[in-house]
């Protein structure tokens, strides 16, 4: 017999409550992988920011499942803890430009060239240069194809606010848009 | 005289067209499940103990005498449980040398998991070889399940004993 072999002769079955299993954990993983990681990446645009940032939400979505009591749908849920990663990346980022844009000195050495911390695609960056509120109703109703009611769920607020709070984004894009292209204009 | 012009070209919103462009990017990488689980487990390598709400306690003996080169009183050991109806469960585990070929084995898993049909996970010794931990399918006949005061459920041999409840370290009461 195969030194290396144990066997025991009692193998007791035992079962808890209600905690999903690692199992079930993963075909939601599976089920909400895409869903989640196009949301993140049409909002960061980067490969490596999504592919962490999307990580990060499935392990705080596993670490705080039981507190989920299913008063929303499970991709609302996980749509809402995504948002959440996607404006504290943004703070981030945006916090990043302007301290180097501000520390001309250090960016001189450290960092000549903050257009490497923008997006490559500049209709992402007038988007990311709105108030984070704007761009997540931007980003839910358009990006993801939510419709109003959806999108006010998710923001945890009525209908009529979303779409207040639409009409407010969708003015401020068109002026960033036009911003942009006045600077880059000769 | 007819003033409308049928070649004039709709004027497009510039925020649609941005908005169009935003919407367009579509993720094509595939869930890596594995890989995930690798990062699950490594961000929580001092949450065993608040996570393992499963305690499976065996004994046994070793079918084939000391399956390390190394004496050993007891060690712990981690990896991946297969039950044979397909189940997995992560599990840190512990033996203990009881006697002479004797040893008790504890079994922490994440999750839920039957395990009642048998299984077996890929286990290291303390001399670092590999071993396979093999579990043998409970006889429904010859066991009897347990309500633990927290609402666990466990299924153990009916000759299990009040110490081997014991060791599970919570309070049980016989359904």
């Amino acid at each position: 017999m195969d030194p290396a072999a144990a066997s025991l002769n009692a193998s007791p079955e035992a079962t808890v409550a209600p905690r999903p299993q690692p199992q079930a954990f993963g075909d939601f993983y599976r089920e909400h992988y895409q869903a989640i990681a196009g949301l993140i990446y049409r909002r960061t645009g980067d490969t490596h920011v999504t592919e962490d940032l999307t990580a990060d939400v499935f392990l705080a979505a596993y670490k705080s499942r039981d507190g989920y009591r299913g008063e929303v749908p499970p991709l609302v849920w996980l749509r809402r803890i995504a948002n959440n990663r996607v404006n504290r990346w943004v703070r981030r980022e945006i916090g990043l430009r302007g301290i180097l844009r501000r520390l001309p000195l250090i960016s001189a050495f450290v960092a000549t060239d903050t257009s490497a911390l923008e997006p490559r695609s500049p209709t992402l960056a007038a988007l990311l240069r709105l108030p984070i509120d704007q761009q997540e109703v931007l980003s839910a109703h358009y990006l993801e194809g939510l419709s109003l009611n959806e999108v006010a769920l998710m923001l945890s607020i009525s209908p009529v606010a979303a779409k207040s709070r639409l009409a407010r984004a969708r003015d401020a894009l068109r002026r960033e848009l036009a911003h942009r292209t006045q600077e880059s204009s000769p | 005289m007819n003033t409308h012009d049928s070649n004039a070209t709709p004027v497009t919103d510039p925020v649609d067209t941005a908005l169009s462009a935003l919407a367009a990017p579509r993720w094509s990488k595939e869930p890596d499940w594995r890989s995930f689980q690798e990062r699950l487990m490594s961000t929580r390598s001092f949450g065993w103990k608040k996570l393992g709400v499963l305690a499976l306690l065996a004994s046994g003996c070793f079918a084939a005498g000391a399956a390390s080169g190394v004496a050993w009183e007891r060690f712990s050991f981690t990896g991946v449980f297969h039950s044979s109806n397909g189940q997995t469960a992560n599990v840190q585990g512990e033996a203990i040398r009881t006697g002479e070929g004797q040893f008790e084995m504890r079994l922490n898993t994440d999750g839920k998991i039957d395990a009642s049909g048998g299984g077996s996970m890929d286990i290291t010794m303390p001399d670092g070889t590999k071993a396979k931990l093999v579990t043998q399918p409970l006889d429904p006949a010859n066991s009897k399940e347990l309500t633990l005061q927290d609402g666990r459920k466990v299924r153990v041999p009916k000759n299990f004993t009040e110490d081997d409840l014991k060791r599970l370290r919570v309070s049980p009461h016989a359904k």
